[in-house]
């Protein structure tokens, strides 16, 4: 899918030094950025996430730039329009996909993607925006901003996908029993913020009075039941002290459980993501890795966020190339029935 | 036991999005999409089957549109097997048949798991089917009223046709009658005229125009001033009569402050000779002289529209002696028109419809049966009034009531 990978301090630094090519840019969102670079010859897409990551490090400011190879291709589009026109995808093997994050017509978007993609397309991606909960322009091309969009590359090379979280059920099933889109009105037929507070200050020494809504809910997220399958994790991003909004829509009557975790089984579940990813790739050689991990992970797992780095890392060669993005949701169709936009998940392409 | 309870769980929610619409496509849609997220299958096919055409067409499909090959048409002679492989025979493929039509779910999974989820969705198949049903009868349901209500705009514009027909009928009639009483006006003063000329003409015949002494000259010229003077007098009657006639007929969109006296005074001038020949004694009693501020033109054709029932129903029942009381009197709200006549009256039964339209009693005679509807609704929307039937001690009795500022 790329051919180089490289990271830069700054945007001049990687003006300078690039010449000509296609590019994808992942900018960390304190970068200085005043204006797209434009430069003959040279054509990129980007977006800016909370924190970019290179080399097992996290960084909050600087941009990856990844040089496509001659067999990928790159769109950027509306997100509102169908994925029709991108006709290049019917013959990928892999794609690799940038949504603006905070978005709700994400859903949509993935659903008509999922559509088109061939049978054995394997697909990874990211929910661009920075760590502030306002939906901003962080898409861009060497033209403009865009609002509402995505951008899509697709490869005939084929990717190795492993998707993981390491959340465990704290107290559930509750049945969501009153949903609209991204708000959670009722579990179990109760306020759900209620049913949520008494939950978590039940099982924990934690409470809401105290300790603002968003530092409890990123330990403490939604996760969707599936028939045989790992939760779907939801993140609740705020309260109206009634109902709870989440990122990501729910459906009225799913089935969730209230989630939990210990450090070191969302650091096992990343090594875990690493190591299934490696192992379904198709290609002997392993030319880099790409890390897309939830934001809220870091923020959990803190000083011990560069252990999940060092997990991942520990199930390819050492000399093999990390690289990815702390995101605003993470996109992935791991298994053959939808493209899914996960929250605090640890999703890996061995590329 | 967690595999049971997921089980639950699982049905629990795609019990819950069965009926969700009652749009079948979008029930059968939403159905799809929650029991492939939740049991896992890559993708689903609704087959709808038309019976009128014997066929089965594709309602929905979920899933990667790499799989639709995998999903063959049915036919409707050979039912479909429960469970069968696909033609790259590493996939199975589950059908589901819902009343007549067909649900096929694709999953790529062990062959106990598959059964475990057939089970499933055999639990809840009925509820399934009367969901279906439910939606096939409310799309039924809104063809039948969107063709009822084609049906009844189809109506709706006929009697609108029908309408104009008859309002131009009920013109030409009120023309018709219009032309008859401007005869009975005309009657008199052209007899007059034609007298005065006859007169003149039969005294030149006998050459009784001497002009022999100044006296006699003097004498004929008086005679034919005289004469010149009664025919311009008739002609200025005959053209007051024809003004009369003429504003009757004229649009009159203003508001005009008249009393009551002048509005029965106006109508008399045009159908006043008429009742006179048929012998209708006619009696006005005024109680009241305040103005009104209404349309007058329209408030005459009222008026004269019931006179002119009365008088069609004297004349129908031969009426000994008839009469026509108007009465001009005022409460602290209304000024007050009575108009009774003496011809016994309107039958009980029939007196609640007479302002309805179309409804007549003059079936011999051309009666339209717009006259009293018409005049309600001038009364009582554009000039916000009332106007009221009932039987007084010797016919029918009619009370129109208007404010002095008619506003409706």
């Amino acid at each position: 899918m790329f051919e180089h990978v490289s990271f830069y301090k700054t945007l001049e630094s990687f003006e300078k030094s690039v010449k000509s090519g296609t590019y994808l840019l992942m900018i960390a969102q304190e970068t200085l950025f005043l204006e797209l670079p434009k430069k003959e010859g040279l054509v990129y897409a980007g977006a800016i996430f909370p924190k970019i990551i290179f080399k097992q490090k996290t960084y909050a400011s600087g941009l990856i730039a990844a040089r496509l190879a001659k067999t990928s291709t790159l769109h950027v589009m509306d997100i509102h329009k169908e994925c029709n026109p991108l006709s290049c995808i019917h013959n990928s093997h892999s794609i690799f996909t940038i949504v603006d994050g905070y978005s709700a017509a994400i859903y949509d978007f993935l659903e008509n993607l999922y559509t088109l993609i061939p049978e054995t397309c394997k697909l990874i991606g990211a929910g661009s925006g920075k760590n502030t909960l306002i939906q901003e322009l962080t898409i861009f091309d060497q033209t403009r901003f865009h609002l509402e969009s995505a951008i899509v590359i697709s490869s005939k090379k084929s990717i190795g996908l492993g998707v993981k979280h390491g959340w465990k059920p704290l107290h559930g099933p509750l049945i969501a029993s009153q949903c609209h889109d991204t708000t959670i009105e009722k579990m179990n037929y109760k306020d759900a913020f209620e049913v949520y507070k008494n939950a978590i200050e039940t099982e924990s020494t934690l409470r809401f009075d105290t300790t603002p809504f968003f530092k409890i809910s990123q330990r403490y997220p939604i996760g969707l039941v599936r028939y045989n399958q790992d939760f779907l994790v939801r993140e609740p991003v705020s309260t109206d002290g009634k109902s709870i909004k989440v990122v990501g829509k729910l459906e009225q009557n799913s089935i969730v459980c209230i989630l939990t975790c210990k450090e070191n089984e969302l650091i096992q579940a990343a090594h875990e993501a690493a190591i299934l990813s490696c192992e379904n790739r198709e290609n002997e050689t392993v030319h880099s890795v790409m890390v897309v991990d939830c934001i809220s992970r870091f923020l959990v797992l803190d000083k011990k966020y560069s252990q999940e780095l060092k997990a991942i890392a520990k199930a390819y060669e050492p000399q093999t190339l990390l690289w990815g993005v702390l995101s605003v949701g993470e996109i992935a169709n791991a298994n053959q029935e939808g493209i899914e936009f996960y929250n605090n998940t640890c999703v890996i392409g061995t590329l | 036991m967690r595999h049971l309870n997921e089980q639950l769980f699982i049905a629990f929610e795609c019990i819950s999005a069965i009926g969700s619409s009652l749009d079948l496509k979008i029930m059968v849609e939403q159905f799809q999409k929650v029991f492939a997220r939740k049991t896992g299958a890559l993708a689903s096919i609704y087959w709808y089957y038309d019976e009128r055409q014997h066929t089965y067409t594709q309602l929905s499909f979920q899933g990667k549109k790499a799989f639709l090959p995998l999903f063959k048409t049915p036919k409707t002679c050979i039912p479909c097997p429960i469970l069968s492989l696909d033609e790259t025979k590493t996939k199975n493929l589950l059908h589901v048949k819902i009343d007549e039509d067909w649900m096929v779910f694709l999953f790529h999974a062990p062959y106990t798991e598959i059964e475990l989820i057939k089970n499933m969705l055999e639990s809840f198949k009925e509820k399934l089917e009367n969901a279906v049903h439910g939606c096939k009868n409310h799309s039924e349901l809104i063809g039948i009223n969107q063709k009822l209500e084609r049906l009844i705009q189809e109506e709706v514009a006929k009697n609108r046709e029908k309408d104009q027909h008859i309002l131009q009928q009920s013109r030409l009639a009120q023309m018709g009658e219009m032309i008859s009483m401007i005869a009975h006006q005309w009657r008199q003063p052209l007899s007059s005229i034609s007298t005065v000329a006859a007169s003149l003409k039969l005294k030149l015949s006998l050459n009784r125009f001497d002009y022999t002494t100044k006296e006699q000259e003097e004498a004929n010229k008086l005679f034919l001033q005289e004469s010149m003077n009664k025919i311009e007098s008739y002609v200025r009657f005959l053209t007051h009569t024809i003004d009369d006639f003429r504003n009757f007929f004229k649009p009159n969109k203003q508001k005009e402050s008249i009393t009551l006296s002048q509005l029965v005074n106006r109508t008399l001038g045009i159908i006043g000779k008429a009742l006179e020949v048929n012998g209708i004694t006619l009696h006005v009693q005024t109680n009241t002289t305040h103005e009104v501020l209404t349309y007058a033109n329209e408030m005459m054709q009222v008026i004269l529209n019931i006179l002119k029932n009365a008088e069609d129903i004297i004349k129908e029942r031969e009426v000994k002696n008839p009469q026509i009381h108007i009465t001009l009197s005022s409460d602290k709200t209304w000024q007050i028109i009575t108009i009774e006549d003496n011809a016994g009256g309107i039958k009980e039964e029939i007196l609640p419809h007479i302002f309805a339209p179309y409804f007549s009693t003059k079936t011999d005679k051309n009666g339209t049966g717009l006259g009293l509807y018409m005049s309600k609704t001038i009364v009582e929307e554009h000039c916000g009034g009332q106007i009221m039937a009932s039987n007084g001690a010797y016919g029918a009795l009619f009370t129109i009531k208007l404010k002095e500022d008619a506003t409706p």
